[in-house]
This record gives C-alpha cells, structure tokens and sequence, in this order.
C-alpha cells in the first residue's frame, strides 16, 4: 500500500510533529513562569505616578498657589552622537549657555539634569529634534498667579515642590502626597495601553484666613508708606480680634515666590512675626490694664506729671512737653512717659511683669507659619534699676509685631487672648473639608478692664490724641501710637536719627472687625507713630471698611434700604 | 444494514467540529478588538491628559486676569472709575418678612406652610 519513500516521508513529518509537541509541552507546562515573566517585562512597566502639589486658596476660594505641568530634560551622554549640535539646539530653545550644556553632556555621567520644570512648548520644539540620549520626564511646576501678594505667608518650594518657607513649609505634609508606583501596560513602540488606573494624584489643598481684597489694600498702602518715608522695611498685618484669623499680612521690602532665589535673604524674611523691636508707647497697654485689673487706678486717677520728667535710678524719662496734672485717660491719650512711669512704679515689677507675660510677650503666639520669635522679656529677678521704668513706656523688652497685634486684639474682644493662625480649612483633592481650624482663646482681662482701655485708646484718636491722623470720617477708631529709638550698632546707643514708627488700631471702636498694626523701620524725615504709621492704618482702613461693606457708625436711615425675606430669600 | 444518519444527527455532528474553531475564532476576535479598544482608549487618556494640562493653563491665566489688583488697575486706570464715598453708598438690610402663602382647605393654611418649614427643617 505505501511504499518505503511514502513511509518514511510520514515517519518524518510525525517526529516533527511530536518534536513540536514536546517542545510546546516544554514551553507551555514546565517553562511558564519564564517565559510569563520575560512576556511581562516587555508589555508591562512600573511607573510612579505624577504627584501634583495641593492648591493654596484665600478665604473666599481664589487661587494663591497652583500647578502646571512640566516636563524635565534629561541627557544620558554616552548615547549622544554629535554633543556640539545637541548643545547649540538646545541651548537656544532653553536659553540656557550652550557651554553649560555641552559640558554636562560630554561629561563621564551615565545621567545628567539639562534643564528642570521646562514649559510644554519648549518640550514640544526639543522632542522634535529627535536627538539621541535625550529624554523627558513628567514633572510639575509650583505657580503663584499673584506673584509679590502675600509671597511671605506663603512661602515658597524647591526644585523637588518640597516646602521650604511659610504655609508651603508648615503644611508640606499636608499638601504633598506620597508617589506610588502602579503598573501600566504598553506596546513595543512603548504606547500606553488603557488600564483604567489613575496616572496622576493630588496632595490637599488649604484654604487660608488671608482675604486677597485686603491684602492687596494692605500691599499697596505699605509700599508707598515705605517709598514716601525711604524706610528701611515695614510691616502690616491684618487680624480678626475675636478668633485670630489672619486676614491680610504684608512686608517690605519683599519677593516673588515664582523666582525666589533672585531675591535677597532679608527681602524673604517675614519681618511681621520674625523682627523684634523695642515697641514704644503702645507697650502702655501692660501699664494701663494692670492698674485697672489691680484696682490700682481708674481712668480718671489723677498723677502729676507737671515736671515733664522723672528721675529713676539716676536715670531721667522725659516727656516731649510738660502735661501737668493728667488722668490715666489723658497719660495714654498724650502717651505721657513720666506718667506710664509712676504707675507702673506704683505697680512693682511682680505685677508689671505678671501682666506682660499675660498678654503673651516673650512666648510664641503659635501662629502657623516658620521662623517665629519668642521676644525678650526680662524676668523680675534680673531687672537692674531702670528696667521697670523703661519697659513701662516699651523699652527694655524686645516683641514682634504680631505679638503688639495680638495683645491689643484682647482689649478689642473683651479681653481675651487669641492664637493668631493662617490656616481656615484643609480640603481633600476632591473639594471636601477634611479639617477646620479649631478656636483657641482665654481669658486675661475683664470685660470690664477692656472696655475701659478701648474708650482710653478711642481718645488716642481724637483731635487731643497722638494719632489723629489715624482718625476715620465715619467710624470711631481706637489705637495707640508708638516711637522708639533704634540701638547705633556704630556706638551701641540709642540713636537719635533711626527709629521704628508703629500704629495699632482696631476699628469701627465699640465692635472692631478687624486690627491692624502698622510698623515702619527707619522712616527718613519724620518718624512718630502719628505722623509716619498712622496714616498708613487709616489709608489701609478706610479702603478695607469700604471693601468688606462696614457701614459709617452715623448711617442715616435713608441710606438702609430694608427688604423683607424668608429664609435667606429677598422678594 | 444501512444507517442513515438523521438530518439532526448530522447537524450535531458538524457543531461538534465547527463549534470548537468558532469559539477560538470568536475569543481570538474578542481578545483584538480589546486591545483595539485598550489603544483607543489609551489614546483617549491622552487626549485628556492634554486637555488638564491646557485647562490647568487656562486656570493659571484666569487667576492672573481676575486677580483684584489686576480688576482694580482696569477700572480705575482704563475705564476712570472711582471707589464711592461712603456718605453716598446705600446698604440693604434684609428683614424677616411674613412666611410664604402656601394654598390649603384649612381656614389657616399657614399651618400647612408651618409643617412644610418643619419638616424642611428637619
């Protein structure tokens, strides 16, 4: 039936046959993971996904911090064929010197950084190039939309969108999130395949007490105070009394968070809450409202200060004029030195300086934001002869602004002491509130004692006071005014032409909606507090009254228009 | 003896073969048009990559635009407005008015709007 030629032909074709099937048998039972695994590392790769820095929004949700994406250039040199070219192409798309380039990419690495955070256009041009060695990852870049605005609260990041100054710091944690890596499928031209995981993840954002309207008052009015005076630096911040939010905060001089590192160290310092200074006449609050809470005095205690000087250890405290006789009321209103003098040493230093550190001098407020003094409070025990004398009219004590802020937000909310902070709420990426701000507050003075130094600091305000100028057409403003010499570094005295100017004030009187303190550092030409901040915090409050709605205290009916509604609606 | 194969008989017969090859086809054809779609969309998450990234561009020159220095500098550089005196604003001041009429048979149909707030409310 079949000849030898047919059967051998059919042996052959069989042991192939069954070569094939034993080498299938092979491969496919007892070589399967092999084989899996060198499958999977050819469709598949591991790779981290793209982690975008949380936003940064203001009170009413506006943007202050956000991302773009960007890629990052890399050179891997060995792969590089013609260096020169590379260097020139590139160099002109980036900008960057083409020397720069070529000696990265001629040199021994495996893997060199070209350029970092570069725009997607300019990706785009070099990806074009083709050029071999040249490769590109995803990044993203840290934008701040209103440059200068509140760059100090703010803060800024590193290359890496680490935090390194501000809010970007303090709540690094909260608006970075952890890179994970996932796996993604991809073909052998390396396109990615669909695999239904999420490429990119976001940290959460954080809304801010900060209001952008009054900020951008506060930043405006702060630097044409300090161009007008050619002061050195200067410093406003903006706070609700009742519960510490911090509604606006300012330096001069300043920097743009988007280029940090062209911008000198002391231009990024957050002078608001880092600088200390001697505070002057508003320190007679400490001297005020302890005689008041010790029953030691009421506003209308009577002490001479007719001699226009008072003599303390050897050491003579003068006033500008002779005062006379003057009330406690009239001692702050015309911020009589002899007079702070007498009461406090009426007080002792115990009680001064248990009412100092009432008013949180010399310890942190704890507000959330980096560098923060604590201030120099000398304890009794190490006072010399002069130091109750001095620290009654604010010398001898050394305290930041916000602390002055803070100290006078307890005469303007009836006595209690608030912890300043920055940080409204924490939103997750989605838009939900994970964490609110809780309130801290206590006690340390009566309601009683607070209204009485609130009228004392109304008067500071009138036509009698050192602040007029701070005066309001419209609304009552309280305040108080202070100057203080600054140290010569030339002979460690105290010099009689730099100075530091300051004004706290709190408006509309009877119920204040915002504090404000104005600090001004070496003004050229004047520089009392009256004279050189006071105007500052009336400028910036009468802009503020009018931008959140705050009507005059002597509104006249016809100015109200009333409407009747229901449950939040108008018809 | 003949048999004869009955026409059904047959039928299973030929789907006992064919069956088998159009599953393979079937499973084949499905295993392609998965990646085809795994390609498309790929693609499309691209394509939406692309679209965050320019939005998120357009965020950033919204809030560049819409910044209150920026609104402020138009009106009054540009456009020459002022900010108001204060004497001359007028404030609207909401009061509580009567609560809505809501129709009923009762004499006093505001019981029903009163349970209608309640349970509002709740």
């Amino acid at each position: 039936m079949f000849n030898k030629r047919s059967i051998f032909m059919i042996f052959l074709i069989s042991l192939a046959f069954i070569i094939i099937f034993f080498r299938l048998v092979n491969l496919m039972l007892f070589q399967t993971d092999k084989y899996k695994s060198i499958a999977k590392s050819q469709y598949r790769k591991v790779s981290q996904i793209l982690v975008t820095r949380g936003k940064i929004y203001d009170r009413k949700g506006r943007t202050l911090a956000l991302n773009i994406e960007s890629k990052s250039i890399y050179a891997r040199p060995s792969l590089i064929e013609s260096p020169r070219l590379v260097a020139q192409r590139l160099g002109s798309i980036l900008r960057i010197s083409n020397k720069n380039i070529l000696k990265k990419i001629i040199s021994q690495k495996k893997f060199v950084w070209i350029a970092r955070k570069v725009s997607t256009e300019r990706t785009e041009m070099i990806k074009e190039l083709r050029f071999k060695g040249i490769g590109f990852l995803p990044d993203t870049k840290r934008v701040y939309p209103k440059n200068t605005l509140a760059s100090h609260l703010l803060g800024f990041v590193d290359i890496d969108n680490k935090g390194l100054e501000g809010i970007e710091k303090v709540y690094d944690l909260v608006l970075s999130k952890e890179a994970t890596k996932v796996i993604i499928k991809k073909d052998a031209r390396g396109n990615i395949l669909y695999t239904g995981v999420n490429l990119s993840a976001e940290g959460n954002s954080i809304m801010l007490t900060i209001d952008e309207g009054i900020q951008v008052i506060v930043e405006e009015e702060l630097e044409s105070a300090v161009k007008k005076w050619n002061a050195k630096a200067g410093s406003v911040i903006v706070m609700n009394p009742y519960n510490g939010e911090i509604l606006a905060l300012a330096n001069r001089p300043t920097f743009n968070p988007n280029k940090p590192s062209n911008y000198r160290a002391s231009n990024r310092r957050n002078r608001a809450i880092t600088d200390l200074y001697e505070p002057g006449s508003t320190f007679k609050l400490i001297m005020a409202s302890a005689a008041l809470e010790e029953g030691l005095a009421t506003l209308e205690t009577q002490i001479d200060c007719s001699e226009g000087v008072v003599v303390v250890a050897r050491k003579r405290f003068r006033d500008i004029h002779k005062l006379g006789i003057l009330t406690l009321k009239e001692i702050i209103q015309k911020s009589s030195n002899v007079g702070a003098i007498k009461v406090s040493l009426k007080l002792g230093p115990e009680k001064f300086y248990k009412y100092v550190k009432k008013f949180g001098f010399g310890s942190k407020t704890g507000i959330d934001l980096t560098g923060e003094s604590s201030g120099i409070v000398k304890s009794p025990d190490k006072f010399s002869g002069t130091t109750l004398a001095a620290m009654a009219i604010g010398y001898e004590v050394m305290v930041t602004p916000l602390q002055v802020l803070r100290a006078y937000a307890a005469v303007a909310n009836g006595g209690f002491l608030v912890r300043p902070h920055v940080l409204k709420v924490v939103l997750s990426s989605n838009g939900k509130v994970i964490e609110n701000t809780k309130l801290k507050r206590k006690r340390i003075i009566s309601a009683k004692t607070a209204y009485l130094l609130k009228e004392a600091f109304k008067s500071v305000v009138s036509e009698k006071g050192t602040a007029k100028r701070a005066a309001i057409d419209g609304n009552t403003v309280a305040g108080k005014t202070g100057t203080t010499r600054l140290i010569d570094p030339a002979t460690g005295r105290y010099s009689h032409k730099n100075f530091v100017s300051s004004f706290v004030g709190m408006v509309p009187a009877d119920h204040p909606i915002f504090i404000v303190i104005v600090v001004i550092w070496n003004p050229k030409g004047r520089y009392y507090g009256g004279e050189v901040a006071a105007p500052v915090f009336k400028a910036i409050a009468e802009r503020v009254l009018s931008y959140k709605m705050i009507p005059r205290d002597d509104i006249q009916d016809e100015q109200i228009l009333v409407v009747k509604g229901y449950e939040g609606r108008v018809y | 003896m003949i048999y004869r194969k009955s026409i059904f008989a047959r039928c299973i017969t030929w789907l006992f073969f064919l069956l088998p090859v159009i599953m393979v086809f079937f499973i084949v054809w499905l295993r392609s048009n998965l990646v085809a779609l795994e390609y498309e969309l790929g693609q499309y998450q691209k394509l939406k990559d692309k679209l965050i990234e320019e939005n998120r561009l357009l965020i950033l020159q919204k809030e560049k635009l819409t910044s209150l220095k920026n609104i402020e500098y138009v009106a009054t550089k540009k456009l020459g407005l002022s900010i108001t005196k204060r004497k001359k604003v007028f404030y609207v001041k909401v009061e509580q008015g009567p609560k809505p009429y809501v129709a009923g048979f009762s004499e006093d149909s505001n019981i029903i709007s009163k349970k209608l707030v309640s349970q509002k409310k709740k």
